[in-house]
């Protein structure tokens, strides 16, 4: 199927390409004006990135699916962010966001009791109650800073300056990271990951079939998503 | 930080639309499109057609067929493709290369939009909400919900008045345009070789490649 003139309806421009004009919110920066400093850095984080997913961590979840049923699972992922909630409501606070704030507040009192310690998520449930969830990237972003350059961490991912920054602070709010023992505190973590890997078998070979330069578009759909979530 | 994984999952594009859930058991009547002020009852008309047919037990060519039916009136994949190459790059290909981009474009995007629907069609857990329709000039958006289990994923159908009625011309998923997308890789290709190094890269069958 050829596109036959998509914009007939419009008034032709008189260019070659005419309707562009109709749909000028594609119109945004070119690559070639992104400041990417660390791109050489950042494409082989983002290949390690790749085998790593897809060589050790995958696998493991894979495996880990096969023993622990998914309402397990579900459940301990759950558990995880319940923990996040200090993360969550201090952020929600600095953005002065507070219905988001004291939704997120009786989720907590509700589901840390009700929901026994966040394995079940009754304020969803009955009472309808969802999750806002905040970062400190975000709040930045919310008061004007600028994502700055890209960055890929190492097995988190593609990243910028300020929202690797915002990792700091909200390390601070997330109860793991106050674990005496450092090994079971990463323990914990990895932990935390292949569980919520395990829900999501398959979903990045797919997600991945979509891109020509796979840094470029994780780097990119990074940038929409984060944008639509400060604006939010 | 979660927001690679988010970023990956939620992004899971087209396929969300087949995250089938229970509560619709109602047929495929094609709402009179070009009369509607809101292509919003259009949408949701597509879209449990499609769930309809996901539930049958046709084998998955047919399936694909009949989905194709549906909503290739609908999805305005040639304009996408022009979108996605966007109003600097576009004049640099000749009619050719133009027919060519095209062809291969929309394949792209066929075979990937198949691929998740297999993918996708046991799912029956997922709640679809169709929120208000926002006017953005003369072209309408309509954001849709999908809550499954494990995710929500925040989609927007973006849709222009065609000559055939509405027609989509873009589709977000928790703020990621398909077009926004495919423009940054295009004219990374771009900066970096030819246009027929393009139409070659496009040629390749959809699947994983190295960064570099």
């Amino acid at each position: 199927m050829l596109p036959d003139s998509p914009d007939g309806t419009t008034e032709p421009a008189p260019e070659s390409f005419d309707g562009f004009g109709e749909f000028d919110e594609f119109a945004e920066k070119k690559d070639a004006e992104i400041f990417d400093p660390l791109s050489g850095y950042n494409r082989a984080m983002t290949t390690f990135n790749d085998k790593a997913y897809l060589w050790v961590l995958e696998p493991t979840a894979s495996g880990y699916a096969m023993v622990i049923p998914v309402v397990a699972r579900r459940s301990v992922n759950r558990f995880f962010r319940n923990l996040g909630y200090p993360v969550r409501v201090v952020n929600n606070v600095l953005q002065l966001k507070g219905r988001p704030a004291a939704e997120e507040t009786f989720r907590f009192l509700i589901n840390t009791t009700a929901g026994i310690a966040g394995l079940f998520d009754p304020a969803q449930k009955w009472f309808g109650l969802e999750a806002h969830p905040e970062d400190f990237g975000q709040t930045l972003g919310r008061y004007g800073v600028g994502g700055g350059f890209p960055i890929v961490l190492p097995f988190l991912g593609p990243s910028n300056l300020r929202d690797a920054i915002g990792l700091i602070p909200d390390g601070y709010l997330y109860p793991i990271d106050y674990l005496d023992n450092t090994y079971v505190a990463v323990g914990i973590t990895v932990y935390e990951r292949i569980n919520f890997i395990s829900l999501r078998l398959g979903e990045y070979e797919e997600l991945k079939k979509d891109a020509l330069d796979l840094y470029i578009f994780l780097r990119d759909a990074y940038e929409q998503n984060r944008k639509k979530e400060i604006r939010e | 930080m979660r927001h690679l994984v988010s970023v990956l999952i939620l992004s899971l594009f087209l396929g969300c639309l087949f995250l089938a859930p229970p509560a619709f058991a109602q047929s495929a009547g094609d709402a009179p499109a070009q009369a509607q002020m809101d292509p919003k009852p259009l949408l949701k008309s597509k879209i449990d057609a499609v769930l309809d047919i996901l539930k049958t037990d046709m084998p998955d060519a047919e399936k694909r067929r009949e989905i194709e039916k549906l909503i290739d009136p609908v999805l305005n994949y040639g304009l996408m493709g022009k979108l996605a190459l966007g109003p600097e790059n576009w004049p640099k290909l000749s009619e050719q290369q133009r027919q060519v981009f095209i062809e291969r474009f929309v394949d792209r995007l066929k075979a990937s939009y198949f691929d998740k629907i297999s993918m996708y069609q046991g799912n029956s857990e997922a709640r679809i909400t169709y929120k208000d329709s926002r006017t953005e000039g003369n072209k309408v958006h309509v954001p849709v919900v999908v809550a499954a289990a494990d995710s929500t994923v925040n989609m927007v159908y973006k849709f222009f008045q065609s000559d055939s009625g509405w027609q989509v011309y873009d589709v977000e998923i928790n703020g990621v345009s398909i077009v926004q997308s495919y423009r940054s890789q295009f004219n990374q290709v771009l900066a970096r070789g030819s246009v027929d190094d393009l139409i070659n890269e496009l040629k390749k069958p959809v699947e994983p490649k190295k960064t570099q």
